[in-house]
């Protein structure tokens, strides 16, 4: 136990010290500095961050861009999942296995080597490099939200929706404002983390809206011209901007995003 | 009398009616997006895989599976193209390691070390960060660049007695192709490790507390206790683990791509099949499709016919327990 503490303190350290490093020099000046001594605040500058919000880095392009995409991704697609969920959950007909079957699907099965054909696509219906392209693209159901959902909407008791019906209630009344809250806490926590996988996602905008940049396809651009125009500090200063919403979304929601994260593999 | 039966008949066709139109507007959406961006795509992907685009008639037209024989032939002329598909299927390897930290994390977890809260954020933090940033990061750290930038990684391995030179992708030295590879598998594992810990851990929290309490009792060790206790009663969740690793095969390339800043190297000793999708999407002409869907169509093959491989061994090896 005791060897696995210090193993654990020694992997903690390894995790913080890189953010440190960059942070610390996102306020020096200019290359040399940095080159010259990585762990001091030699010099204190805010040029970097000055620049960022100023020069032709079009960063508010970038955070723009890249707020559009966390807010209505995550929102779009838990509507559809909702209704997906409900639509299974809650009614008897024909093909409802079918139904519950087919938004599973994606989850068990993948294809490879579809990125290309998707690309082509979007092309052919005038979709490409622009935002709605890339919302509609990733706005389906997702498997594992629908599930949650499908678990919460399938326990809700038959009785009571049969009372709000007797009421007078619509079917989207009774959706809206008697189901969806009784998921509410799922959906914060699905929505948050959904905001946040939009918000680091790299391949989507890079590959299906080029030439609007997100905050990680632009870190990325930045640091391809890291000796032509664009300086170290200056990178480390984009990264610290992108970097911060996400840990203050991870303190402020840390009990709900720890609880229903499910891991996956590969940090993709 | 008759009459009123029809009346409430209408009523409750029209009730019929209306309850199926809301059905209908719920998964109108949710249907049409599975079936363009779904099941259209995987369909025409994998029929490209057994065409060939042509240039007089401008369409596919059908050939068998001659696409498949000349990729073979491939395979056996040119060695080197299969190295994409061997780098991609080290993801697995990536992922069994992730695995098995964060079964050893989450029960130390579930045993309650030291600083467990503290503990638990620190190592969640990278799951947060974009991988571009984690990536970039790393690859700073280990660049090696005298008179420009020496990275403290690099520093480090060097003050540690290492031959190390940085990110050299351009040397066809079967040695610096490995290193460098054990060098991307060791941050994938040190930035993806944390993201299974709550997955792991919440299953343990699932086993029975008089388990664990009567195999105190009778004297069972912390070690002994994880291998014949916690590992068998959380065999389900290893082995969906288990399945997403393997599925997730395609996939593997922002982190090989980033860190060697986009080169592939020689012989494409770093490329993997992700990487090449991801290559060829922006630039692929209609020619090129049925290559693609026909490499695609090799690593679906060979990643199912894992999977079924990896869920018959942990169907066997999963004790018949509920709780």
């Amino acid at each position: 136990m005791n060897v696995l503490f210090i193993l654990f303190c020694m992997y903690a350290v390894t995790l913080l010290l890189p953010l440190v490093w960059m942070f610390i020099n996102s306020f020096k000046s200019n290359n040399n500095e940095f080159f010259y001594d990585q762990w001091k605040f030699t010099s204190f500058t805010l040029d970097n961050y000055r620049l960022l919000f100023t020069s032709e880095n079009n960063i508010m392009e970038m955070f723009g861009n890249t707020l559009i995409l966390s807010l209505t991704i995550p929102t779009v697609s838990a509507f559809f999942s909702l209704c997906a969920a409900h639509a299974v959950a809650s009614f008897e007909y024909k093909l409802k296995n079918v139904i519950f079957f087919i938004f599973l699907m994606p989850m068990f099965v993948s294809v490879a080597g579809t990125t290309p054909y998707t690309y082509k696509l979007l092309n052919d219906i005038g979709l490409f490099d622009k935002h709605i392209g890339l919302i509609i693209m990733s706005c389906g159901v997702s498997g594992f939200g629908f599930l949650m959902y499908y678990s919460v909407f399938k326990n809700i008791s038959h009785t009571y929706i049969e009372a709000a019906m007797l009421d007078g209630a619509g079917y989207w009344r009774i959706f809206l404002q008697i189901l969806v809250p009784q998921a509410k806490n799922l959906i914060v926590a699905q929505w948050v983390m959904g905001f946040i996988g939009t918000w680091n996602d790299f391949s989507g905008p890079y590959l299906f809206m080029p030439s609007h940049p997100t905050l990680a396809t632009g870190v990325k651009e930045i640091s391809d011209k890291i000796n032509m125009g664009h300086s170290y500090p200056e990178l480390f200063a984009t990264i610290i901007v992108m970097l911060v919403p996400m840990l203050v979304l991870f303190f402020v929601f840390q009990k709900k995003i720890m609880t229903v994260s499910l891991g996956g593999g590969i940090k993709g | 009398m008759s009459n009123s039966g029809n009346k409430q008949k209408t009523k409750k066709k029209k009730k019929n009616l209306k309850r199926n139109l809301f059905i209908t507007a719920l998964l109108v959406v949710p249907m049409l997006h599975f079936l363009v961006f779904w099941l259209y795509i995987n369909i025409r992907t994998i029929s490209l895989a057994f065409t060939e685009w042509d240039f007089f008639s401008n369409g596919y037209k059908f050939v068998g599976i001659d696409n498949f024989i000349e990729q073979f032939r491939q395979f056996h002329e040119r060695p080197e193209t299969m190295n994409m598909f061997f780098n991609s299927f080290r993801a697995i390897g990536i992922n069994l390691a992730c695995m098995i930290l964060a079964v050893l994390i989450g029960y130390a977890f579930s045993k309650h070390i030291r600083g467990e809260r503290v503990f638990r954020i620190i190592f969640y933090l990278p799951s947060m960060i974009s991988i571009v940033i984690l990536t970039l990061c790393y690859r700073y750290m280990f660049t090696y660049n005298p008179g420009m930038l020496q990275g403290p990684g690099a520093e480090l391995l060097r003050f540690f007695g290492m031959d190390y030179n940085g990110w050299e992708t351009s040397l066809d030295n079967p040695d610096v192709i490995s290193r460098l590879w054990s060098m991307i598998s060791i941050f994938c594992v040190w930035a993806s490790a944390g993201i299974n810990i709550i997955m792991m851990s919440s299953a343990m929290s699932r086993i029975p507390k008089e388990i664990t309490e009567s195999a105190k009792l009778d004297g069972v060790g912390f070690w002994r206790e994880l291998f014949q206790i916690t590992i068998p009663l959380i065999m389900p969740t290893i082995s969906v683990f288990m399945i997403n690793s393997v599925m997730a095969v395609s996939a593997f390339y922002i982190q090989p791509m980033l860190i060697l800043a986009g080169s592939t190297g020689p012989r494409s000793a770093y490329n993997t099949v992700g990487w090449y999708m991801f290559n060829m999407t922006p630039v692929a002409q209609n020619s090129d499709m049925p290559v693609i869907s026909t490499v695609g169509f090799l690593l679906t093959v060979t990643v199912s016919l894992l999977v079924i491989f990896v869920r018959r061994v942990t169907d066997k090896i999963t004790p018949d327990v509920d709780f």
